[in-house]
């Protein structure tokens, strides 16, 4: 028997409903059940109402304990004090303004200093705002033509990042685009030839935190041989950290794996769910950026500046990076206990900052979308097949309350699969 | 847009293909069968594209890769001709057993396609016969199953979607009413007439009128997967990435 009564969702289902005679797919991409991550969409909350440092409430007054974390913004707790209280005072003496706020400068100022391959910062508003402007340069920089992707690439919704076969795109969206296998030199050297070095750059995420498949860390020693490539081939190297970013470290992800970045894409934990984007570069790469055409009508708004220059000091003293590792290896080590208890397998993989998990039990990931929907429906908001995110209001009882949830939603599992025998 | 050889293996694997289904459920279809005085398997051979064998029996109708068992052959010099056999009911050229060829190609063949026609191609009028709607439905379905191989291992684009798939059965359905499963294997994708025993994916669609819907174009995929009428598990990758190619069906029939 489950300690933990199902909710219910009929006001969810309503406001859904409504969203779906107004809206394409009523809530398109990943916070809707348009990409296959609410299985069976009845178990899931599907509009929201408010949320407070690790915990959102839906529109029927449901509670969960929030692992997903908007898909990464929030990074100190949903509505943290001390950033929406500057984010607050900026808006009340001046936000989207015909000359902008000297906030954005103190932001590029704070960025140089934060960021250890960082010479200056530019800003814009979402993680495929960053990639785009980033090979942009890149094809700037070199005056080549080609971009090169490691394998099951995700760098955002802009028609060069998706695939030939995608609604709406093109093979001429995606003719430049060059896969290769992760931190495979060979094939690199192989696909540069192939297109006769006309290759102005390497985009890439600082490991495959991919979706469905055991995310892989990545090692130093790999870091080291790609830069290396890119130097001799005079490649660009950018480091989408739009996911990863500030959560291994606040030098940035690059920085943690050993190397330095030509450029770095930040977004999600900048200022904890204000919308900003930022590109990072070096020196070599600033002339190059000051060339290309690319702004927006919001990009220099003052308000996110203002909660960024809260949020990322306080990443600083509370030293975030490492408290999220802790906080994540805690938390997955008793989802790996609760699960044995049980007789599941449960793989944690990626790095512990941003955990992914997958029942290994099957292969089909079908009962580990059971034990997701079970946990989801008592409380506890985990995704079946994307990573999830640590942010800093997490506390030792939220980690308990999560572990509890997650062992009774995997006995309620077991007891549904006595053909399994899985004690 | 269309490539002639994916289209060719479209033809071979989705459209002919379903003759096999048609001859099992359609009373008109099941009396040409029946009439066959002796087996006819017939081969079509396309330079640079598909060669597989239709079997017609008094039993029905089997489609198997190759010219294995075949008792007379159509040769085709190029995709576009074997195309236009089934676009302009142009033959290719006998080249095994050139009477049967004709006289089964300009008889019972004929009556098939005529008969797999109205069902993939209905009017408005019929569909409104509840029977065939949903015969047709069915039908529909077999074909853009055999369709989705074709593209994924023969169309430029959908090939590129074939690459994301990984190894496993997917099942695919409408609920109580047919059911098939899509086997990928190195990225390569064939097609089974069984509900898949084991799959790693399912997409099952929950009514007959609903396929029909998303088949002719009048519902909306993303919107019905939402609303919870599109019943998906396991890994949606392998779906999404058939969803891909099944946007090419749409162009290669539509």
């Amino acid at each position: 028997m489950s300690k933990y009564p199902e909710y219910t969702h009929e006001k969810s289902q309503e406001w859904f409903n409504r969203a779906l005679a107004a809206i394409p797919s009523g809530v398109y991409g990943h916070l809707g059940p348009s990409e296959g991550l609410f299985l069976p969409i009845t178990k899931w909350p599907l509009m929201g109402d408010h949320a407070k440092g690790t915990y959102f409430w839906d529109v029927d007054g449901n509670k969960y304990l929030d692992f997903m974390c908007a898909y990464g913004p929030n990074v100190l707790g949903y509505c943290d004090d001390d950033v929406d209280a500057a984010a607050m005072e900026q808006l009340k003496i001046g936000n989207c303004t015909t000359s902008p706020s000297y906030k954005m400068v103190e932001c590029a100022e704070l960025l140089k200093d934060t960021v250890a391959c960082a010479d200056w910062a530019f800003f814009m508003k979402n993680g495929s705002d960053a990639t785009t402007f980033s090979v942009m340069c890149a094809r700037a920089h070199t005056g080549k033509k080609k971009m090169m992707f490691f394998k099951g690439y995700y760098h955002g919704d802009f028609q060069w990042a998706q695939k030939a076969d995608y609604p709406g795109i093109t093979p001429e969206d995606v003719a430049n685009n060059i896969v290769v296998p992760w931190f495979d030199i060979e094939a690199m050297q192989e696909a540069y030839d192939a297109c006769n070095g006309d290759v102005a750059g390497l985009i890439a995420q600082p490991y495959d935190h991919g979706n469905f498949f055991d995310n892989k860390c990545a090692s130093k020693e790999q870091w080291a041989k790609v830069r290396k490539f890119c130097d001799d081939h005079g490649m660009v190297l950018i480091i989408d950290d739009v996911r990863t970013g500030f959560r291994l470290d606040l030098a940035g992800s690059d920085h943690y794996y050993g190397f330095k970045a030509d450029l770095i894409c930040f977004c999600k934990a900048l200022a904890n769910g204000y919308n900003m984007s930022a590109v990072c570069g070096g020196e070599h790469m600033k002339n190059t950026a000051s060339s290309v055409v690319y702004t927006g009508s919001y990009w220099m708004s003052a308000e996110p500046f203002a909660a960024c220059l809260a949020c990322i000091p306080k990443m600083k003293r509370l030293n975030t990076p490492p408290m999220f590792r802790e906080k994540g290896i805690k938390l997955t080590d008793g989802f790996k206990a609760a699960g044995k208890e049980h007789g599941f397998d449960l793989v944690v993989s990626g790095e512990p900052a941003l955990f992914y998990l997958r029942i290994a039990n099957d292969d089909s990931l079908m009962l580990h979308q059971e034990w997701i929907a079970e946990c989801v429906s008592r409380g506890l908001f985990l995704a079946s097949h994307h990573n999830h995110f640590i942010n800093a209001s997490v506390t030792d009882e939220d980690i308990a309350l999560a572990i509890d949830i997650a062992e009774d939603a995997f006995g309620v599992v077991a007891a549904r699969h006595p053909e399994l025998g899985l004690k | 847009m269309k490539e002639a050889k994916a289209m060719a293996y479209v033809n071979a694997y989705g459209v002919l293909a379903t003759l096999e289904n048609l001859c099992e459920i359609d009373d008109k279809a099941k009396a040409v069968c029946q009439g066959l005085k002796n087996p006819v398997a017939i081969c079509m051979d396309v330079k640079d594209g598909p060669c597989v064998t239709y079997h017609f029996s008094k039993d029905g109708c089997k489609m198997t890769e190759g010219e294995g068992g075949c008792t007379c052959k159509m040769s085709f010099a190029s995709p576009e001709k074997f195309n236009a056999l089934i676009d302009e009911s142009k033959p290719g050229i006998p080249t095994k057993n050139p009477v049967q060829v004709l006289s089964f190609l300009l008889g019972p063949f004929t009556k098939l396609t005529d008969i797999l026609t109205a069902y993939l191609m209905p009017s408005k009028e019929a569909l409104k016969e509840r029977d065939f709607f949903e015969k047709s439905t069915i039908l529909t379905m077999y074909t853009i199953a055999g369709a989705i191989c074709a593209l994924g291992n023969n169309d430029s684009i959908s090939k590129g979607s074939a690459y994301y798939i990984c190894d496993g059965d997917i099942g695919m359905g409408i609920t109580d009413a047919c059911y098939v499963t899509i086997c990928a294997r190195n990225h390569h994708l064939s097609l089974k007439k069984e509900k898949a025993a084991n799959p790693r994916a399912v997409m099952e669609f929950k009514t007959i009128d609903l396929a029909n819907a998303l088949f002719n174009g009048t519902a909306s995929t993303m919107a019905e997967l939402c609303a919870g009428n599109i019943h998906l598990a396991g890994m949606c990758n392998m779906i999404d990435n058939i969803n891909r190619i099944l946007d090419r069906v749409a162009v290669y029939l539509g």
